[in-house]
């Protein structure tokens, strides 16, 4: 397993300054700031970044995308996460979908929801989680059976993000029994997350916040050109889909914002120990980098480096919550989230989603498994 | 020790064919073996170092004219690599990275046969005395002082006639002056002049590390340098302790390397309860963490070389040292886990390079001596800065 450094090309430099100008503008000194794994949901925002072609930039331009590398949306997107802009409407659309339906769809999907995804009008829920079926998701129960041309769904999604908040999501279901091999007879459907007979109900975390919802599905319809790429080839789908949604920035920035916090409060002491943890953290925010960034070109060179993404984010995610760690530690600072104090109230915020960080997307421990696949081949 | 040529290199941009050599060489006359036998004697390999001699490969990344081979930094850290995927007894990477391509840049010939170099800038002093420099102090700590036919080190000029001259130590006017091969009359920035100093006329006190690699103490009682220039461009008391921890973390890199592929080889092979221990998730998930670890270490180490090729080492080479030490600690750790009882034994191969990579992460800085440095920086420059600094371009 080998990720061979690589330097952005003057275009790829000259889009990261493009970014990074338009977001100094749009939110002034509040970039930077705050935690998570995406922005906040702001759909006003990801139309205006639509406006600039930076929403679906590897979307083919004959389907209204940028037409754009992967490593060009990495640029993009470490620049929005680093500076912690609001892209939790189009995130999951952007990241996973996209490609998905680019990969899989028909012409007709293609045509119906690429164009809409790069204008930021139709963002996207992931569909994969069950009550029973987590890390192992081969055991999935919601089931579609035929109607005429279409299907009847039913069943019940979990840990599905933003989906009060969001259009559609790709549901992973079974279509036909599984007969001995679990892989087989899955299949992937888009479904309006506003059809009738589906309902969604919060799941609250424990931080009291809503972002998660339960989807119950009560005899669905859901119509025959809205399977995903062929029927029973659901679990190849889903696999290839995992592969995008690990290997990004996003699994080694979302307690950044905590970082520049502690830097900007702390930075200043005349303290060693200080001093020896902001030279560690930053050094290995360059290392992730360097790494995620050669994952994103060897996918533009035609590589399916899934079981480096699985590497690089098991070391990213497990950093997100080392570098939460050492702040703790080093500021001595209740978690507050009254506080007026920055640095309080980042802690606050960032202290109780950690245990998150390294759970969705895959668990340590799945993750490790495969890249342990990989490595002992 | 198996010929392991070659899907480990590739990274750095350099000719496959180099590579290849290297390792054939490495996998004749680096054998365990061979090793250990350096080890329980003066801790050189003689016949390695002269079939690589031979091959021109010690003047690879020294320019043709001062001597060398030609070829760039990024060659000669591949070799290093390479050399330490072996636990290779020689002191390549004081030749190709270290002292070699100082005296180049200096414009001073090459002298042939094994190099070294003091770690410490201004550790020896100069004092110019009219058609030379004469060279005086102790410096601890010298890889393979020993065997080396010279060795070279960045040393404080002071005296009369420097200082009181028309091109005075550390004096501004210094950088440009004087180059010719001994007949330097003035020190470049900082007050430090470039030396060489012949090792037989040194006293040699033997030493070693914590793997048996010779670190000797070297005591000069006023020897007479061979040649000497200003501290050339990149070579300031800075540049030379960078390149230094260059050196130790692609050394670093290359011995992790190493130790993942024997771990997963140990894994595969070693049975207990029935089964390779591999397929246990536990040790499973043990070689994924190493993984990760060799993963991050060689990212920084070339990521490290490729920035000083272009001249702007000040960020990724601390960053090479902090991952490559960082990765050296966590990556032994579990691979004596995974070897258990078995990789405890001097008999084992895996202490030959565990031994070494404890050795190398504080040589040259230790993580917490450069994070600290860096870290300074880092603060100085402020929360603004931080992410253009993050995520810099080369």
């Amino acid at each position: 397993m080998r990720f061979p450094p690589t330097t952005l090309t003057p275009a790829e430099l000259e889009l990261r300054e493009e970014v990074r100008a338009f977001l100094a503008a749009e939110l002034g000194d509040q970039a930077g700031r705050g935690v998570g794994v995406a922005g906040p949901h702001n759909p006003e925002f990801s139309r205006k970044l639509a406006k600039k072609g930076w929403v679906g930039l590897s979307i083919p331009k004959e389907y209204g995308g940028g037409g754009r590398t992967a490593v060009e949306r990495f640029v993009v997107v470490e620049e929005l996460l680093a500076a912690r802009a609001p892209v939790g409407a189009h995130w999951v659309a952007d990241r996973q979908s996209a490609p998905a339906i680019l990969k899989f769809g028909t012409e007709e999907q293609r045509r119906r929801f690429l164009p809409a995804i790069a204008a930021g009008e139709c963002f996207f829920a992931i569909g994969m989680s069950e009550p029973d079926a987590g890390s192992d998701l081969a055991s999935v129960r919601t089931q579609a059976v035929r109607d005429g041309d279409g299907w009847r769904l039913s069943g019940t999604k979990v840990w599905t993000s933003g989906a009060h908040l969001n259009h559609f999501f790709a549901v992973l279901c079974r279509t036909s029994p599984a007969d001995g091999d679990r892989h087989q007879g899955l299949s992937q459907l888009l479904v309006d997350l506003h059809s009738p007979g589906l309902s969604i109900n919060p799941i609250i975390t424990l931080d009291g916040g809503h972002s998660f919802n339960e989807i119950v599905f009560d005899d669905v319809y859901v119509p025959g050109e809205m399977l995903l790429g062929a029927e029973g080839q659901g679990w190849r789908q889903v696999t290839s889909e995992l592969a995008y949604e690990r290997s990004g920035p996003d699994r080694f920035l979302s307690t950044f914002g905590l970082f520049r916090t502690f830097v900007e409060v702390c930075g200043g002491r005349e303290s060693d120990s200080v001093k020896a943890a902001i030279g560690r953290i930053t050094a290995r925010y360059r290392t992730l980098h360097g790494l995620t960034l050669s994952v994103a070109r060897m996918i533009d060179q035609g590589g399916a480096p899934a079981a480096e993404a699985a590497l690089a984010k098991d070391l990213g995610t497990n950093f997100e919550k080392e570098v939460a760690e050492v702040v703790r530690e080093l500021a001595g600072l209740p978690p507050d989230p009254d506080a007026t104090d920055p640095l309080g109230a980042a802690l606050a915020a960032a202290i109780p989603m950690l245990p998150s960080i390294t759970i969705r997307g895959g668990t340590t421990e799945i993750l490790r498994s495969v890249a342990a696949r990989e490595l002992t081949r | 020790m198996t010929d392991t040529a070659n899907t480990h290199s590739g990274a750095l941009g350099v000719d496959p064919m180099l590579t290849d050599a290297v390792n054939q060489i490495l996998g004749d006359l680096a054998t365990s073996e061979a090793v250990r036998e350096a080890e329980a004697g003066d801790g050189f390999g003689r016949p390695l170092w002269d079939a690589l001699a031979e091959s021109g490969l010690t003047g690879v990344g020294i320019d043709e004219e001062a001597g060398g081979s030609g070829g760039t930094i990024a060659d000669a850290a591949e070799l290093v690599l390479q050399a330490a995927r072996y636990a290779a007894p020689v002191p390549l990477a004081e030749t190709v990275l270290l002292a070699g391509p100082a005296l180049a840049a200096a414009g001073l010939a090459v002298p042939e046969g094994p190099l070294t170099v003091v770690s410490e800038p201004g550790a020896l002093r100069a004092t110019h005395d009219g058609d030379g420099w004469t060279v005086t102090g102790e410096a601890a700590f010298v890889p393979y002082a020993r065997i080396a036919g010279h060795i070279v080190a960045l040393a404080a000029a002071g005296g009369a006639k420097a200082a009181g001259g028309a091109k005075a130590a550390g004096g501004a006017t210094a950088a440009g002056g004087a180059t010719a091969a001994g007949g330097a009359t003035a020190a470049g920035a900082g007050g430090l002049v470039l030396v060489v100093l012949p090792a037989v006329e040194l006293t040699i006190t033997p030493g070693s590390n914590f793997a048996g690699e010779p670190r000797d103490t070297v005591t000069a009682g006023g020897v007479r340098a061979t040649a000497a220039a200003p501290a050339p461009e990149g070579w300031d008391a800075k540049g030379w302790r960078l390149r230094g921890a260059l050196a130790r973390s692609v050394q670093l890199a290359g011995a992790l390397d190493r130790v993942l592929e024997m771990t997963v080889t140990h894994a595969k092979t070693r049975v207990q309860f029935g089964k390779p221990i591999v397929r246990f998730q536990a040790v499973g998930q043990l070689v994924a963490q190493l993984g990760e670890q060799v993963a991050a270490a060689r990212m920084a180490a070339e990521t490290g070389v490729l920035a000083t090729a272009a001249g702007r080492p000040d960020e990724d080479v601390p960053i090479a040292k902090i991952i490559t030490a960082e990765a050296a600690t966590k990556g032994s750790a579990i691979a004596h886990q995974v070897h258990a009882a078995m990789g405890m034994t001097r008999e084992h191969d895996l202490q030959l390079f565990t031994r070494r990579m404890w050795s190398w992460r504080e040589e040259s800085g230790g993580e917490t001596v450069w994070a600290t440095e860096f870290g300074s920086l880092v603060a100085e420059a402020g929360p603004g800065e931080l992410w253009p600094l993050i995520s810099a371009a080369r």
